[in-house]
């Protein structure tokens, strides 16, 4: 199947919705999209039809996702990362970032080079490239990063893993008010690297600092940051109040109450709003015991804790993100293609092939059924799941 | 956002029209809606008084407000919007006729009733504008090279658009050569747009205007920057391939 055309349901491309449409995907990509009656008519293509209460939106791009289906990054397993790819298609997912997280040197390298090392695999998620959490983050709000292993910003221990990763890091999670973390934040600027703040203790003044650098990038607002205070707006009330600030959220009814999710989209709109699940291996498997970066944790009703009762990362799916962002706002269909694709593109550098349905790039597509539940997932033109008809 | 709704033929663009706005209505029942004229939104009228028969939709509290009307034509003249608007929808439905507003294109002081007539445009909100699209890109009576910053205006219509309109009167002369129009930054004011557009003769058009390209050699394309457009065409319409 290297040319075939997507036939039906509302397909959302870049600014315009047909109702119906149809996408024509040769070779990986998308060729042609527009109103059903422009699709083409050769008997030689193979068509998929799709019914006409379906939506047809650009792939997810999860930009922070530690893990799922009982696999996770810090592994540094090659089957991890294929578990975790061939697993995300079923969620909505085409492409994600593999987010390592707070862990001794040792163990982050070997992460890192086992992604280095990886191959993509036709027909499951790409894995883009990597998002690096910690270790250049705050002791004040490690949340469940072990404490032990964080680092103070290190601009020639950064360069030495960017090498090691094959210059696959897009993302940098990090507290920019610790020594050494503007210089940091500015280095990354230079090569294109989106600078985020997360696990941080800056203050109002010092995050507008670090965006006056080069950080465009808030990690899992409200999460593991100096919180709100009407005498100290703290990291949190900066990332709503700078408008250039993309800023992540796990919208999983859990890590942010439904009322301060209405808060930030309020403020910062679709347009400065990403959807991520930062999920651990838990997703996908019943609650029960299981491991984070060395520490035990326990999942009760999807909800993933340390033995202190910290949140340990989360087992929020894509689709259930977008459920809940449907449910918990008035977000419109255009403002979930934003949040879920066009902005974690951009941030992660993609925009270019990923992120919209417009001729040239990538078919990473999902198709919905209109309560925003996976049917079909299309990875660089292949089909990755397929729910079962009964 | 665009959203494109493509139907089969004339009668079912005019159907899922209607409905689109019933149901705002229904929703709304003091709903401000911009109207326009021609042949494009008859059919729509049409489908509305069938409603108002089968239904009673009652348009007690609607606003209507009108794109444009020619200049130095009589209101009465059949060929006046005033004229077209009475007869294919205003008799029809239980608008009070205070509620109807259509611009002046008799009025002493032309300029004053521009002013006056975007004043009422601010003032009611328009909730849903209805458009129809010229085969050379215009919306309402906004030709080719209109200033997208442009609000309602004395215009000169262009000699293709008094052709295509020739067909109403005795002969092109009888064309009126003026017009007032709602401007395209009045147009782009209302909440949300509805175009409409079918037949063969607008493929080209809608193929352009689908292109996504923005100039104001092309009026339309200025609605890629309002934020929630749908526009019903037929197969025929969207008959270019992009």
């Amino acid at each position: 199947m290297n040319d075939y055309v997507i036939e039906g349901g509302s397909v959302y491309a870049e600014n315009v919705v047909f109702k119906p449409g149809f996408i024509r995907i040769t070779d990986g990509k998308i060729a042609a999209v527009g109103p059903i009656s422009q699709s083409p008519q050769h008997e030689s293509i193979e068509v998929i039809t799709v019914s006409d209460e379906a939506l047809v939106l650009p792939g997810a791009i999860d930009i922070h996702i530690h893990g799922a289906a009982g696999a996770d990054v810090i592994d540094a397993s090659l089957d991890s990362l294929h578990k975790m790819a061939a697993y995300l298609p079923s969620e909505g997912t085409t492409t994600f970032l593999a987010t390592t997280m707070t862990q001794q040197i040792e163990a982050i390298e070997k992460a890192l080079s086992c992604i280095a090392a990886y191959e993509q695999t036709p027909g499951t998620a790409e894995i883009a490239g990597i998002h690096l959490e910690g270790p250049f983050i705050s002791k004040k709000h490690p949340g469940a990063q072990p404490r032990d292993a964080i680092l103070k910003p290190d601009v020639s221990l950064f360069k030495r893993w960017h090498l090691l990763s094959g210059e696959k890091i897009r993302l940098v999670t990090l507290a920019p008010e610790e020594q050494n973390g503007l210089e940091l934040v500015s280095f990354l600027a230079q090569l294109h690297i989106t600078a985020s703040a997360g696990h941080t203790d800056s203050t109002f003044a010092q995050l507008n600092e670090a965006a006056k650098v080069g950080l465009t990038h808030i990690t899992h607002l409200y999460n593991g940051m100096r919180g709100m205070h009407h005498r100290e707006p703290g990291t949190a009330g900066g990332a709503l109040l700078h408008n250039g600030l993309y800023t992540e959220m796990i919208v999983d009814g859990i890590h942010i109450h439904p009322h301060m999710v209405r808060l930030a989209f309020s403020q910062k709109t679709a347009n400065r709003t990403i959807l991520i699940t930062d999920s651990m291996r838990a997703k996908g498997l019943p609650d029960g015991e299981y491991e984070l970066g060395g520490q035990a944790v326990s999942v009760t009703n999807g909800k993933a804790v340390l033995r202190d009762g910290t949140l340990a990362g989360s087992t929020l799916s894509m689709q259930k993100a977008i459920q809940n962002m449907r449910k918990f706002t008035d977000c419109t269909m255009q403002d979930i293609i934003k949040m879920t694709a066009e902005n974690p593109a951009k941030q992660a550098n993609l925009y270019d092939r990923k992120g919209s349905i417009t001729i040239g790039k990538d078919a990473d597509i999902v198709i919905y059924d209109k309560e925003f539940r996976v049917q079909k997932t299309i990875c660089r033109g292949m089909i990755a799941f397929q729910k079962e008809t009964k | 956002m665009m959203e494109i709704i493509q139907v089969s033929n004339y009668e079912e663009m005019s159907k899922r029209a209607a409905e689109f706005l019933l149901k705002k209505i229904e929703k709304n029942p003091s709903l401000a809606l911009g109207l326009a004229t021609g042949s494009t939104p008859k059919g729509l009228y049409e489908q509305l008084i069938l409603d108002r028969k089968e239904h009673g939709t009652s348009y007690e509290h609607v606003t209507t407000i009108n794109l444009d009307e020619y200049i130095c034509l009589p209101a009465s003249n059949p060929n006046s919007y005033h004229s077209f608007m009475k007869e294919n929808l205003f008799r029809h439905l239980n608008i009070p006729l205070s509620n109807s507003y259509l611009p002046n294109g008799e009025a002493a002081d032309l300029q004053k009733e521009c002013t006056r007539y975007e004043s009422i445009i601010d003032e009611k909100g328009i909730d849903v504008q209805v458009l129809g699209i010229g085969q050379n890109g215009h919306i309402g009576f906004n030709e080719p090279g209109t200033s997208f910053n442009q609000t309602t205006h004395i215009t000169t219509l262009a000699q293709s658009t008094r052709q295509a309109n020739a067909r109403f009167f005795q002969s092109i002369e009888e064309v009126p050569k003026q017009a007032i129009t709602m401007g395209i930054a009045s147009i782009m004011k209302s909440s949300e747009i509805l175009l409409l557009a079918s037949g063969a003769k607008k493929a080209e058009a809608v193929h352009q205007l689908l292109s996504g390209k923005i100039s104001e050699d092309f009026p339309a394309s200025v609605l890629h920057h309002h934020p929630h457009v749908t526009i019903i065409a037929d197969d025929e319409a969207l008959s270019i391939v992009t």
